[in-house]
């Protein structure tokens, strides 16, 4: 007896449409400045916290080891979650072009960062990529006009489909 | 003339003297590599606060939970540092 194989289909008129729609202006604001993707849908408390701490995480590991820490061409595989955060491209573009004016060290303060300290600050804004990651991937999918409270769905007298129970 | 022996704390060498902290903040590397593994610390409860900010949908549960999951994760950190310490001992 052959089963018969559940396929999903979209129903514009079901009380879960908001399913289908993906907030991607957000999730672009939120890659451009971390959290600014919750405060656009309305989560200014999560976006708050989510910024203060992925935008210490980003700024203490360029203090710890430097601008050097955030390097296309020479760290290229970390870039790739450096570059999570959009600041990170800026600061790449501005590294690069100190990199130049390095060659006369007496006319710049920038030094490159070796060692244990290079590595924690490539580690630290290398992490607040990824956890930036997390947070754009967490805006696309959240619907700002779903509130569920502390207790969940039942103190509201409805299910998770927005329901009142039959 | 005595040639004088190098230095031992490469860090005293990426700050000229003279120049204040905050002149070279962001441009130079702070002198901190003899504290590089307490600077783990603040990265864990960075990741749990943020991890938890996210997922939690009742928000004044975070400092609770931010702070136990960063317990778990340097708990399990030793616990594996301690694992692979002793393999290499063994081994």
């Amino acid at each position: 007896m052959q089963r018969r194989k559940k396929t999903y289909q979209a129903n514009p008129a079901a009380p879960n449409a908001w399913m289908q729609s993906w907030n991607l202006p957000a999730a672009l604001m939120a890659w451009v400045l971390p959290g600014l993707g919750h405060y656009l849908l309305g989560e200014k408390r999560r976006a708050a916290i989510i910024a203060a701490c992925i935008g210490l995480l980003w700024f203490g590991g360029i203090a710890i080891g430097g601008i050097s820490v955030i390097d296309r061409k020479d760290h290229a595989a970390w870039f790739v979650g450096q570059m999570l955060v959009g600041p990170s491209v800026l600061a790449d573009r501005y590294h690069q072009s100190l990199k130049t004016r390095y060659l006369d060290p007496d006319a710049s303060r920038y030094e490159p960062s070796f060692g244990r300290m290079n590595e924690q600050g490539i580690l630290y804004t290398a992490l607040a990529g990824l956890l930036n990651l997390m947070a754009v991937v967490d805006v696309v999918y959240r619907d700002p006009n779903h509130r569920r409270t502390p207790d969940g769905p039942a103190a509201t007298g409805k299910d998770s489909t927005g329901q009142a129970p039959s | 003339m005595t040639i004088p022996p190098p230095p031992t704390d490469l860090s005293t060498l990426t700050t000229p003297p003279g120049t204040t902290l905050a002149l070279n903040l962001f441009y130079q590397p702070l002198p901190l590599d003899s504290y590089w593994l307490p600077l783990l610390l603040p990265l864990v409860l960075a990741i749990s606060v943020v991890y938890k900010a996210i997922k939690l949908e009742d928000l004044q549960r975070l400092p609770r939970q931010a702070v136990l999951l960063s317990a778990q994760i340097i708990t399990f950190m030793i616990l594996a540092a301690a694992t692979l310490w002793l393999i290499t001992e063994i081994l």
